[in-house]
């Protein structure tokens, strides 16, 4: 079977290296400059392209520059010492009866949360109570 | 590279942004590179275009080319890729009858009839040429390629699967059914002959 499709194959092969043939190239030399005068055309484009570029830089640096004096002018600048209440946490107290411990405990301003932080015990025995 | 010294020299030149050293290359290979492109497209006007592009993209790649295939098979490359791609822009061939039916051919079937019905009858030369370009320009971009690159230029499927950018199995496939689709589409001619 094989045998026999080759054997077909080869009388249309026949034919299409008989008829499909091409032409000469009628005028080569047209191809050569029309290669090169793209490549010097295309030479001269990337040089021109940076000179946008090179504005586009410059704009960038004066954007930013008018954006941080915009900020120092119009951000409102804190005056005077803070009061204690604008800290996120403050110590409110601590105290620990096992002499190894250390604790410590943060207020949140207007009682918002308390968090108690506990050193020197890998954990708080039953016995113990926190106060 | 090339076992050419000359052409080598040429290379090195213009890979140096030498364009006189390109100039030459590019007369050495611009026949070639045309009639390949040819083959393909089947129109001089697009063909010569098509010549232009694939010596300008080779220009602008010329420093990746590592020169593990000859000069010859590059320029081929870019030619044969620069080919298929304006055909499937194009897309111009007729594709009704054939492109539904592609794969529905029959593996075993037999294309070709043995004998025709009338012996002696013969058909004008320039007629057997327009029905051989006509079926031939009935295939797709890729099955024209592959079949110029076997059957016209002679490669091997190790060289065309590098040409074409795809597998071995894939160029095998692809020969397969453009091969029957031209004996399909050339049945009525064998039997006229």
């Amino acid at each position: 079977m094989k045998n026999f499709d080759e054997k077909e194959w080869a009388k249309t092969k026949a034919l299409l290296r008989e008829h499909l043939t091409a032409p000469r190239l009628e005028h080569p030399d047209f191809v050569n400059s029309r290669v090169l005068e793209e490549i010097e055309r295309q030479r001269k484009t990337p040089q021109a392209a940076l000179f946008p570029l090179r504005w586009l830089a410059w704009s960038g640096v004066a954007a930013i520059l008018g954006a941080g004096l915009l900020t120092i002018i119009y951000l409102p600048q804190e005056t005077g010492r803070r009061s204690e209440s604008e800290f996120i946490s403050q110590v409110i107290s601590a105290r620990a009866e096992i002499p190894q411990l250390t604790v410590s405990e943060f207020g949140a301003p207007d009682d918002r949360g308390v968090v108690i932080w506990i050193e020197g015990a890998d954990y708080i025995p039953a016995e113990s109570s926190v106060r | 590279m090339g076992d050419d010294p000359e052409e080598a020299r040429l290379l090195v030149d213009a890979r140096s942004g030498d364009t006189l050293a390109f100039d030459k290359l590019i007369t050495l290979y611009r026949e070639k590179i045309y009639m390949h492109i040819f083959q393909i497209v089947r129109n001089e006007e697009d063909a010569l275009d098509l010549t232009q592009e694939t010596f300008i993209r080779a220009w602008k790649s010329l420093s990746s080319f590592d020169g593990t295939a000859t000069l010859s098979n590059w320029l081929h490359r870019i030619s044969t890729n620069a080919a298929i791609d304006l055909c499937r822009r194009r897309r111009v061939r007729p594709q009704a009858e054939f492109e539904s039916g592609a794969m529905k051919i029959d593996p075993a079937s037999r294309t070709t009839p043995s004998k025709p019905e009338t012996p002696g009858s013969s058909i004008d030369r320039a007629e057997i040429k327009r029905r051989v370009e006509e079926a031939f320009s009935a295939l797709s971009a890729e099955h024209r390629a592959v079949i110029v690159l076997k059957e016209i230029e002679d490669l091997s499927y190790e060289e065309i699967a590098r040409q074409l950018g795809c597998s071995l199995g894939t160029v095998m496939s692809r020969l397969f059914y453009a091969r029957k689709k031209l004996q399909t589409l050339l049945r009525d001619l064998h039997e006229e002959l």
